[in-house]
């Protein structure tokens, strides 16, 4: 910017203005003429009473709040304290509900949650017994099939003692029972139904139910020494036990045999509850 | 949330049931029995049998076999009940 140019600028306003300056003073000496106004008049006015209530709005000085004093700084008066009060009432009920709605929140969440176990220990049991379900009809009708089975193995066993001349003229009829038992024996086998080993196996009561004893020194103690009804399992579970007879020392046979007698097992195990 | 369940403890047998859904259900056992005999075995091995596979050895152990103590339950230890029970048990081993 050329400084030379600024102070030609100025001279010019300054001239201007000189100007209006004269002819507003001209002006106010012809209007002094007109209103007859000379050193001697004397202006009064007249004060009336002042109204702080009628003052227009935007003569009231500004309030706290617009300026951004705190409010609970300002010195409190009636007024301030009956609109907080009932502010302060709300906000506690509101905090009242607050907790309460808190605590219903927390009940709900304990009765989710409980509902959500329950229905997973209830999916798994049902999953389980659905499972199980299918086995255990199959034992229950392979155990109703055992004693047909078992009266078969007698029939079966029984033809041993016939003599041969008896046997012969019983040998197409005799084969066609061998058959009868081997086909339902495989038919038990496809459900899944295997016989239990007995004979020389330790005695085990997961699998083998002992109704007597033996004396003998052939075998080892607690050892299976006959099988007097064969047991049945489908893979763990035991649909029938064997019922078996264990082998003893001469000791542990006197004790049991004193049991026996002394005891009354059965008599106790065939009571009513 | 809390079931409940019942117990019948028998002198010959006990069994266990639930309330579910406001009907009474059963509770099986291990072999599936619903209920299950009141004998306790031990074995020379120190292991413990209950129910069904202790009364299957009860004839090979009975000197380690209990049965129906719920008659001794409530008892005390001088009374005739006990003393016959321990005198059966001392004939047995």
């Amino acid at each position: 910017m050329n400084p030379n140019q600024d102070s030609e600028n100025m001279k010019e306003f300054e001239f201007e203005d000189s100007l209006s300056i004269d002819d507003f003073i001209k002006q106010l000496e012809a209007k002094e003429k007109d209103l007859d106004i000379s050193s001697e008049l004397v202006i009064e006015i007249e004060e009336s009473e002042f109204d702080d209530k009628n003052i227009t709005e935007f003569l009231k000085p500004e309030s706290p709040i617009e300026n951004g004093q705190n409010p609970l700084l300002v010195s409190p008066n009636d007024e301030f304290l009956d609109k907080t009060e009932p502010l302060k009432n709300k906000i506690s009920n509101l905090q009242d509900q607050i907790s309460k709605m808190e605590t219903q929140r927390v009940e709900l969440f304990e009765i989710s949650r409980r509902r959500q176990t329950d229905f997973d220990d209830y999916k798994n049991r049902t999953e389980r017994e659905r499972s199980e379900t299918f086995r255990k009809q199959l034992g229950n009708l392979a155990e109703k099939m055992l004693p047909v089975l078992d009266n078969l193995n007698r029939a079966l066993d029984s033809a041993a003692h016939f003599s041969d001349e008896n046997l012969q003229d019983f040998q197409h009829f005799f084969d066609g029972i061998v058959l009868v038992n081997q086909q339902l024996n495989e038919v038990l086998t496809g459900m899944g139904v295997q016989p239990i080993a007995s004979v020389g196996e330790p005695f085990d009561p997961y699998f083998h139910e002992a109704v007597a004893t033996e004396e003998t020194a052939d075998v080892p103690p607690h050892t299976i020494t006959a099988e007097l009804l064969r047991g049945y399992r489908i893979d763990d579970k035991v649909i029938r036990p064997s019922m078996v007879k264990v082998s003893a020392s001469i000791k542990s046979k006197a004790a049991d045999d004193s049991a026996d007698t002394d005891l009354d097992l059965f008599e106790v195990f065939s009571e009513e509850k | 949330m809390s079931k409940v369940i019942g117990i019948d403890l028998g002198t010959t047998n006990c069994c266990i049931s639930v309330l579910e859904g406001g009907a009474v259900q059963i509770i099986s056992n291990k072999e599936g029995g619903r209920t299950t005999p009141s004998v306790v075995g031990f074995t020379e091995k120190d292991e413990r049998l209950v129910g069904q596979i202790a009364k299957r050895q009860a004839v090979t152990n009975a000197a380690n076999t209990l049965y129906a103590v719920k008659r001794l339950i409530g008892r005390k230890y001088d009374s005739p009940e006990v003393e016959k029970m321990r005198q059966t048990r001392r004939k047995t081993k």
